[in-house]
């Protein structure tokens, strides 16, 4: 039986590798010329589902794992040829410590970036929304802002209480360090009560984010590449027009 | 901990009991992508994990399709 031989490659030479990628892609694809993808200039990072961090979450959750998503970023950084990132959201939240990190990490970039929530982006995808340069927001899409939950086994004493207050603090803080809402706007959405069936919370739609500040525009696809693009010119512009 | 607006007991026994085929994350001339193993040398793509728009436009790589997939012991 034929083995595909892609695994050990790398230890072929040039010539030979070309070769045995051609063999390759025709036991697998059945063809010899496999469309091979044209480069963009726009670096395009889909968060969906589960933001999965240091748990592993059964599999019948759709996840967004952080150790796929940081290597990109720092890829899209480093990578000569990518000129701005864009962020799609549509998520449910997740993993504390690895949705402030992928948010640290887009508000990091030197490059230009958009955010753009579509469906959703909720709980700790609201960071993640507000980490980019411009952020931009379905008409249809929400946000919920809702205090964060203490699961497992919980001593009952005020050192818990504490922990947790911490915790809440440090999202609450990127949220207001990158975007326009006012803390006491931020923190009377997030501890309301009597809208959320079963939390305390809001959930803000479309409109109704740009409004209070946390969201800079209504839009879609269009709007997010647009604005990219504008940025994208501005900085090559800003460099004395050379691609940097 | 997780802030999300799934309650964790969802998150984590809803559907556990289902078995789901075995998946694995591979990499094909540089696309990240999750497949679902069939268990005969192909695997079917379940999802790309990829950066770049234009991989997404690659018939080849449409989710659904079966590609031919064994590890190689050596």
């Amino acid at each position: 039986m034929h083995r595909i031989p892609y695994l050990s490659a790398e230890t072929q030479p040039e010539d030979e590798k070309k070769r045995s990628a051609a063999v390759e892609s025709i036991q697998q694809l059945g063809q010899t010329t496999v469309a091979t993808s044209a480069d963009s200039n726009i670096y395009c990072l889909t968060i969906i589902g589960q933001v999965e961090g240091h748990v592993v979450l059964p599999p019948q959750n759709k996840t967004t794992k952080y150790e796929h998503i940081i290597p990109q970023l720092v890829a899209a950084e480093q990578n000569p040829k990518i000129e701005g990132v864009l962020v799609i959201l549509n998520t449910v939240g997740g993993d504390v410590e690895a949705g402030l990190a992928i948010a640290e990490m887009i508000a990091s970039l030197s490059k230009p970036t958009v955010t753009l929530v579509l469906g959703g982006g909720h709980s700790i995808g609201v960071p993640i929304a507000v980490s980019a340069d411009w952020s931009i927001i379905a008409e249809t899409a929400t946000m919920t802002i809702h205090p964060i939950r203490l699961n497992g086994l919980v001593i009952g004493v005020p050192q818990t209480f504490e922990y947790l207050d911490k915790m809440q603090e440090r999202v609450i803080r990127f949220i207001l360090n990158h975007s326009r809402i006012s803390e006491e706007e931020l923190k009377s959405l997030m501890f309301k009560t009597g809208e959320l069936t079963r939390d305390i919370g809001t959930t803000v739609i479309g409109a109704d984010a740009v409004k209070k500040g946390l969201i800079d525009q209504v839009g879609g696809v269009a709007e997010a590449l647009r604005e990219l693009n504008r940025r994208i010119e501005e900085r090559k512009q800003a460099a004395g027009g050379v691609v940097s | 901990m997780i802030y999300s607006i799934v309650p964790v007991e969802e998150l984590f026994f809803e559907g556990w009991e289902n078995t789901i085929a075995p998946r694995r994350d591979i990499t094909i001339e540089g696309v990240t992508m999750q497949v679902e193993m069939l268990g005969d040398g192909t695997a079917r793509i379940i999802r790309l994990i990829s950066p770049n728009p234009y991989d997404y436009t690659n018939p080849a790589w449409m989710p659904g399709s079966i590609i031919r997939y064994a590890p190689k012991f050596d």
